[in-house]
């Protein structure tokens, strides 16, 4: 049977095994990748952070109190990746607002469908970037409001009027998508 | 009963689910990791090495000073004084607290 997550976690903290810590990394790594890869829209990019990630939770996994869930506090770590690339890396942060705007130019003809991932990043794209971070934890991670709160520092409110403003501006934008193909 | 938000944050879980889909469990990813935390100094660690090292070099160079005003009644403990001679003691003594400092690093993550 394998290991839970927490116990995985436990083991990694006491003795430092590193294959623990892979089973962690193999087991979340669709998780984080596809994270950042909604967030950031750009899949080199999200990889590089998400390995960065997993490092920094490699180093810091003595502070995992097991209180949340694993997820949710690596998502925490990878988020806060995400927040100092784009503070600290001026070229990232320029690769993504090309990318944007690479996305905002490009027309497709094709009408929007729930599977097309391109339309998908193309719609997140619009979003601010604590709209975008928001909806991608919730609707893409799995994660609570309470635990997006926690995630990204946020008010629990504050975290609800983002989503709700992110969901509304997403509608439309592919509401208008859907008008113009038909 | 359904509301038309609930009908489409049904549909937009859908989308993200097809989407995330298409990122496939990377192997390579894992190892990559892996591989990088066999080789990830980490600073801290190196900043507390450092000044441990620094500061086990510091007391040792006082053993000598301290060793030399000494007086022992043990008549093995004179004979190994006089066998080895107190720069080897220090150095004896140095290299054990050096490697004590170094098995207690081994196990920790700083």
């Amino acid at each position: 049977m394998a290991a839970h997550d927490l116990e995985l976690a436990a083991l990694v903290a006491a003795t430092g095994d590193k294959h623990a810590f892979g089973q962690l990394v193999e087991r979340h790594q669709t998780l984080v990748r596809a994270m950042l890869t909604r967030i950031t829209g750009n899949h080199a990019l999200a990889d590089d952070l998400a390995q960065d990630a997993f490092i920094k939770a490699f180093r810091k996994i003595g502070t995992f109190s097991g209180k949340g869930s694993f997820k949710s506090w690596l998502c925490r770590i990878a988020y806060t990746e995400f927040l100092q690339a784009v503070r600290k890396r001026k070229a990232a942060l320029g690769a993504m607002e090309r990318y944007k705007a690479h996305q905002e130019i490009e027309h497709s003809e094709a009408k929007w469908d729930s599977g097309d991932a391109m339309d998908l990043d193309r719609a997140l794209a619009q979003l601010s970037e604590v709209e975008r971070s928001l909806i991608v934890l919730c609707f893409s991670s799995g994660m609570s409001h309470a635990e997006a709160s926690e995630i990204t520092g946020l008010p629990l409110g504050t975290v609800k009027s983002h989503i709700n403003r992110g969901k509304a501006k997403m509608k439309a934008l592919l509401e208008e998508k859907e008008a113009v193909t038909v | 009963m359904m509301t038309p938000e609930d009908g489409f944050d049904a549909r937009l879980s859908t989308a993200f689910e097809k989407a995330d889909a298409l990122i496939e469990q990377d192997e390579r990813f894992t190892q990559r990791v892996e591989n990088k935390l066999g080789n990830a100094l980490n600073p801290r660690l190196m900043v507390v090495g450092g000044a441990g090292a620094s500061g086990s070099a510091l007391a040792a160079s006082q053993l000598e000073r301290l060793a030399e005003g000494v007086q022992f009644n043990n008549a093995i403990l004179i004979q190994i004084f006089d066998t080895l001679g107190t720069q080897s003691i220090v150095a004896i003594v140095f290299a054990l607290m050096a490697g004590s400092f170094a098995a207690v690093l081994q196990g920790r993550r700083i």
